[in-house]
């Protein structure tokens, strides 16, 4: 186009132009946006009422132009609508429809054209010129000229004026220039603003972490913590739904928390697998999906159904040693679905750290918390050792402790006793402590468990036939899974621990752990309550043995210092009771006799640690020596100290004297042995040349040899009376010596007495018949089978001699009869003959030793002894012997009486009562021999109220019979004591301790003590069983 | 009727000769030892009918003399009575117990001398 010069109209329109180009310009600032400027510029022109202009620009995408502002008034633009049928500002132009417009943005170079042109290239179609008409474009010419930005063009101004020139064009431009300042500025402001609002984003995101953070720090629990989390990252990203998953297994994520999340979904999403997690691939990075991403199935359709459109996923990992750990995800879902945009998906990805670290922590602190419980728990349960309870009372400890803090509902605890289970207390879901059998297992598990000694998990108990628990209880309580922990204390299992739970429950080997260790103490515990239960009783029995020892126990310090004595200890040593024993003696050295006895006593003691039979002298409260027997024992502690020393102290007075007694007694048992040796001797010595006499003198007499003269038969019965008369003196002797070095002892055996009658008459047969003496026998019948216990040598010597009496003073032609008969009680046997009779004084006496009654001429002298001798027997038998006699020349009768008890048993003195008199005798015998003194206690009841409790009473005599010379019953039955040495005050003492076990066992009769004391009371046996009857009499 | 024979062993001569003469007299032939061995001896050599055996005895005593005779089944059957001194309380029982035929007690009386020895060689007045 060729540039022709302004012509002087043209220079007026131009500087009218310039200066409203300068006026539009300086309304150009500070606008608020490009649409903004390019109204501004259209109203300036559409106001000027000369001028018009449009500006047309590209579209985003930069194919079709559009129409952005125009200067028409909008009644125009209307009324233009109206015909066209279009709207204005939705009316868009293919770019490659355009020419001339293209032309200007794609050169970048203004030009000069007519408005129909642009008209016809904006609106094509028949309509244009009409548009042109209406719209009221004032020229016919106009000026397009590219607007840019950062060298860009981006749209066109089209100016038009009436008499608008080519030459107007730089002017025009300069206007376009502006409108790209204004266009810079704003796009300037926009970035600026821009900043701004990312800035004050920020700004706000930061608040909210900290605050968010702040709160979820707020308190330790995790459960507060997943609740804050979830609470805060829901209204920040102003999304309804959330959810907290936490790693529970390996491999397993567990909804914690949750808002916002329908039940039905819930239960499907409750627990996740890393890879199912709807978005969780690579777990570093956090995925978020709405419903415009493409990614197919992103959103499952279940979470579809319930109207879920947009889903995150954002995992919360911390750094850990091994590296990172994926500690749970973060699941957010909402409605809409441009809830989540970009800067919220990374602000949230920035908290994760914080969040993940957050909830690591509250786990660690619950953790740290529940292993203080742990430790408080077992802190308490050594307590229970320290303090001794009772088995129950630890039981109950540990039960009380368990559950429900450590995840237990209801635990029991069984022990063993041996085999059996012995104590049960089980510990109830709802906190009370029971003893039922509630786990009863089975005898093959017991076994098995209890050799394992390992902790056995059941966790599902209705599935496992091996507890064979008591299902009622399970049932009762729903207990689900089973955990059994032996109790072992030193590699013995003694019970088991059992802990259930309602849940179903895998135990974590920390658990496990836990338990195991409470397990133990409890064993120990429970181990050490028994053992001091066990030494309480050693202690008591201890104690007993102690107190009710019959010999005296003491215990001293190593310098002799007393410390503890028993009763026995006290008495004999003379002292009324321990406490004054211990009181009085300063030092044990005071009660020794010989003060180098102590001496020597602990020298052999410290030396050996034991002493056994250590005898010595000691002093009596009362000045008395008492001989005692010691055996000791040092006691050490454990670090080898002596502590102090026991000592057994056994009184052997009585032991010494009957050592002394004993070897009297052998030394007289050996003499009389030896005499009886001698007297056998003796007797056989002396029969032997009276066998020749005798034996001499009958072959003579009987004239085996030749007859006999009268007078030589006259000197030979003289011979031979001699040889006999010497032959009975020698048995008489032998007898009394008999009797005289050993005691004549009864042999009680059963004897016929019909039998032993008629053998004793046999006896004299000859004798009588030589005589013409005739014999008679009269047994009454009832007699006839009669069997007694007797010593039947020792009757049939009683009958030889009375028979033989009868025959010798009986004159030629006389009779002897013998007689038995029963009288009551007693048998009756008498030798009654015709002979010479005893005068009445010597009837009396006829039964002493040595007595002879009237020495009659021509009878030969008899021994004396005889009837001494048969007395003797018969009395020793129970029996009574007596003699009757009218008178000299009227005959004897002599009679015994043996006792016959019919009754059940036989009382022949019993062995017992012969035992007694024995020993009766021999201590009247020491006590005579030695000068002493000895007492007879005898107990007495109300009469008859002792019989039938002999046994017993002479059980209980017999333990004590050890430290008296003898206990047994008398002849009538009555327990009696012999107390050698002592008189009868301290006969009382000894005896009252007997009398008071007496008293114990038999309440139903008054019991006393009959003393008779040797030998003020009397000294001989009749004489002393004599006073102790009179002394009943009185009571 | 041949005569029945009897031994009597008893170291006491005079004992011996008048047991022996009086037994003879009685119609009896007899035999004497004044020991247990030589009596042991003679009645396993002469087997008597009887034995009148006194107890204490040089050599051999009367009752190991007696078992000898007992357990010698050429002698077993042969009635030995203890003749003895020794008449203490027991020894008549025990003399028995210990295999004795019968019991005499020194001084014997012959009467009972006779009567217990016709017992044993079982000729009944």
């Amino acid at each position: 186009m060729v540039r022709r010069a302004p012509s002087d109209r043209s220079v007026d329109e131009l500087l009218k132009l310039i200066r409203f180009v300068e006026r539009v310009s300086t309304k150009l600032h500070s606008l608020p946006s490009e649409d903004a400027i390019y109204q501004t510029v259209c109203d300036e022109f559409g106001r000027s009422g000369r001028y018009s202009a449009s500006i047309v620009r590209l579209t985003e995408d930069g194919t079709k132009l559009e129409i952005a502002a125009t200067s028409h008034p909008p009644k125009i633009v209307e009324k233009a609508e109206k015909l066209t049928g279009l709207t204005l500002p939705d009316h868009k132009l293919d770019l490659s429809r355009s020419t001339v417009y293209r032309r200007v943005l794609e050169t970048g170079e203004s030009t000069y054209t007519a408005v129909e042109e642009i008209i016809r290239e904006l609106f094509p179609g028949p309509a244009a010129p009409m548009i042109a008409k209406t719209l009221g474009y004032r020229g016919e010419t106009t000026i397009l000229t590219p607007i840019r930005t950062q060298d860009k063009v981006i749209a066109v101004l089209g100016v038009s004026a009436p008499k608008l020139a080519e030459e107007f064009i730089p002017t025009v431009e300069t206007l376009a220039h502006h409108i790209s300042n204004a266009l810079h500025e704003v796009r300037e402001r926009k970035l600026h603003e821009q900043t701004e609002r990312a800035l004050f984003e920020q700004q706000r995101e930061l608040t909210t972490r900290t605050r968010t953070i702040e709160s979820i720090l707020h308190s330790f629990d995790l459960d507060q913590r997943l609740e804050t989390i979830l609470e805060e990252t829901t209204s920040f990203l102003k999304v309804e739904m959330g959810g907290v998953y936490l790693r529970e297994g390996k491999d397993e994520f567990v909804l914690r928390k949750w808002r916002g999340i329908a039940d039905d979904v819930r239960a499907r999403i409750s627990t996740l697998a890393p890879g199912e997690f709807p978005l969780l691939k690579n777990h570093n990075e956090p995925l978020v999906a709405h419903e415009r991403l493409s990614e197919a199935g992103a959103i499952p359709d279940f979470m579809k159904a319930a109207g879920i459109q947009a889903l995150g996923s954002f995992p919360l990992t911390v750094e850990k040693e091994g590296g990172t750990e994926l500690i749970g995800v973060l699941l957010i879902a909402c409605h809409r679905y441009e809830a989540l945009n970009e800067v919220e998906v990374r602000s949230l990805r920035g908290m994760g750290e914080y969040l993940a670290l957050a909830i690591d922590h509250a786990y660690q602190f619950q953790h740290a918390t529940e292993r203080l419980i742990r430790l408080e728990i077992l802190r308490e349960i050594d307590r229970a050792i320290i303090s001794r309870l009772s088995i129950e009372g630890i039981t109950e400890i540990v039960l009380k402790h368990i559950p429900p803090k450590l995840g237990a509902d209801a635990a029991a605890i069984s022990l063993f006793n041996g085999e059996r289970i012995r104590v049960q207390a089980m510990r109830l879901p709802n906190g009370t402590i029971v003893h039922e059998k509630a786990f009863e297992l089975s005898e093959s598990f017991l076994r098995w468990f209890v050799k394992r000694q390992e902790p056995v998990i059941i966790p599902d108990l209705s599935q496992d036939p091996r507890a064979q628990l008591n299902q009622e209880l399970i049932r009762k309580y729903g207990l689900v899974s089973y955990l059994g922990v032996p109790l072992v204390a030193d590699g013995e299992t003694i019970g088991i621990l059992h802990i259930t739970t309602i849940k179903p429950t895998q135990f974590s080997p920390e658990d496990v752990d836990f338990f195991e260790t409470l397990a133990g103490q409890a064993a120990i515990a429970i181990k050490s309550s028994r053992m001091f239960a066990a030494i309480e009783e050693a202690e008591k029995r201890y104690q007993g043995i102690f107190e009710n020892a019959a010999e005296g126990i003491y215990q001293a310090t190593h310098d002799g210092k007393l410390l503890l004595a028993n009763p026995a200890m006290a008495q004999t040593l003379g002292y009324d009771s321990p406490q004054e024993f211990i009181d009085s003696v300063k030092n044990t050295r005071e009660l020794y006799v010989y003060p180098a006895r102590q001496r020597q006593f602990l020298r052999e003691l410290k030396e050996n640690e034991v002493v056994t039979d250590f005898e010595t002298p000691l002093r009596r409260r009362e000045g008395e020596k008492v001989w005692v027997s010691k055996s000791a024992r040092l006691i050490k502690d454990s670090h080898g100290r002596v502590l102090y020393y026991v000592v057994i102290c056994e009184d052997i007075t009585h032991r010494r004297k009957m050592e002394a007694l004993r070897v009297e007694k052998e030394t007289a048992e050996a003499a009389n042995q030896a005499k009886s040796q001698f007297l056998m001797n003796m007797s056989h010595e002396l029969r032997t040349p009276l066998n020749a006499i005798i034996g001499f003198s009958q072959v003579l007499q009987d004239e085996y040899f030749g007859a006999l003269t009268d007078k030589q038969a006259e000197y030979m019965n003289d011979i031979l009376e001699s040889g006999k008369h010497l032959l009975s003196l020698i048995n008489d002797i032998l007898d009394l010596s008999k009797i005289e070095a050993e005691r004549m002892e009864l042999e009680p055996l059963p004897v016929m007495i019909k039998e032993l009658l008629e053998g004793s008459l046999v006896l004299i047969r000859e004798k009588a018949r030589a005589h013409g003496i005739s014999l008679a026998l009269n047994i009454s019948a009832e007699l006839d089978d009669l069997v007694v216990t007797a010593d039947a040598r020792k009757l049939k010597q009683v009958m030889l001699n009375l028979l033989s009496n009868a025959a010798k003073f009986t004159p030629d032609g006389g009779a002897i009869t013998v007689e038995a008969s029963k009288q009551e009680e007693e048998l009756l046997i008498s030798v009654s003959d015709t002979g010479i009779g005893i005068a009445p004084e010597d009837q009396a006496r006829i039964f002493d030793e040595f007595y002879q009654a009237g020495k009659k001429e021509g009878k030969p002298p008899g021994t004396g002894l005889g009837l001494a001798i048969s007395k003797r027997i018969v009395e020793m038998h129970g029996g009574m012997i007596g003699v009757e006699s009218e008178g000299l020349g009227k005959g004897s009768h002599f009679y015994f009486t043996l006792p016959l008890y019919l009754k059940e048993g036989w009382r022949f003195p019993s062995p017992e009562t012969v035992a007694f008199l024995e020993r009766l005798e021999g201590a009247i015998e020491r006590a005579r021999r030695y000068g002493g003194v000895f007492t007879i206690c005898q107990l007495r009841g109300a009469p008859g109220a002792l019989s039938g409790r002999e046994q017993l009473l002479k059980d209980l005599a017999k333990k004590e019979s050890r430290r008296y010379d003898f206990c047994g019953l008398d002849a009538e039955g009555n327990v009696c004591l012999i107390f050698p040495e002592i008189g009868r005050e301290q006969a009382k003492i000894a005896s009252d301790r007997i009398l008071s076990k007496m008293k114990k066992l038999v309440t139903d009769t008054e019991l006393h003590w009959l003393k008779a004391a040797f030998p003020t009371d009397g000294e001989t046996v009749e004489e002393l069983m004599d006073s102790l009857g009179k002394q009943a009499e009185t009571l | 009727m041949k005569r029945k024979l009897i031994l009597i062993v008893d170291d006491d001569h005079r004992g011996l000769k008048l047991t022996s003469d009086l037994l003879q007299a009685s119609g009896y032939a007899t035999i004497t030892a004044a020991d247990g061995e030589q009596g042991v001896k003679l009645a396993k050599e002469r087997t008597p009918d009887l034995v009148l055996m006194d107890i204490k005895l040089p050599r051999l005593n009367g009752v190991a003399a007696m078992r000898a005779l007992k357990t010698d089944p050429k002698t077993k059957g042969i009635p030995i009575i203890a003749v003895t001194a020794y008449a203490m309380r027991g020894d008549e029982e025990r003399l028995l117990q210990q295999g004795f035929d019968d019991f005499l007690a020194k001084p014997v009386d012959i009467h009972m001398l006779l009567d217990r020895v016709r017992f044993h060689l079982h000729e009944e007045e």
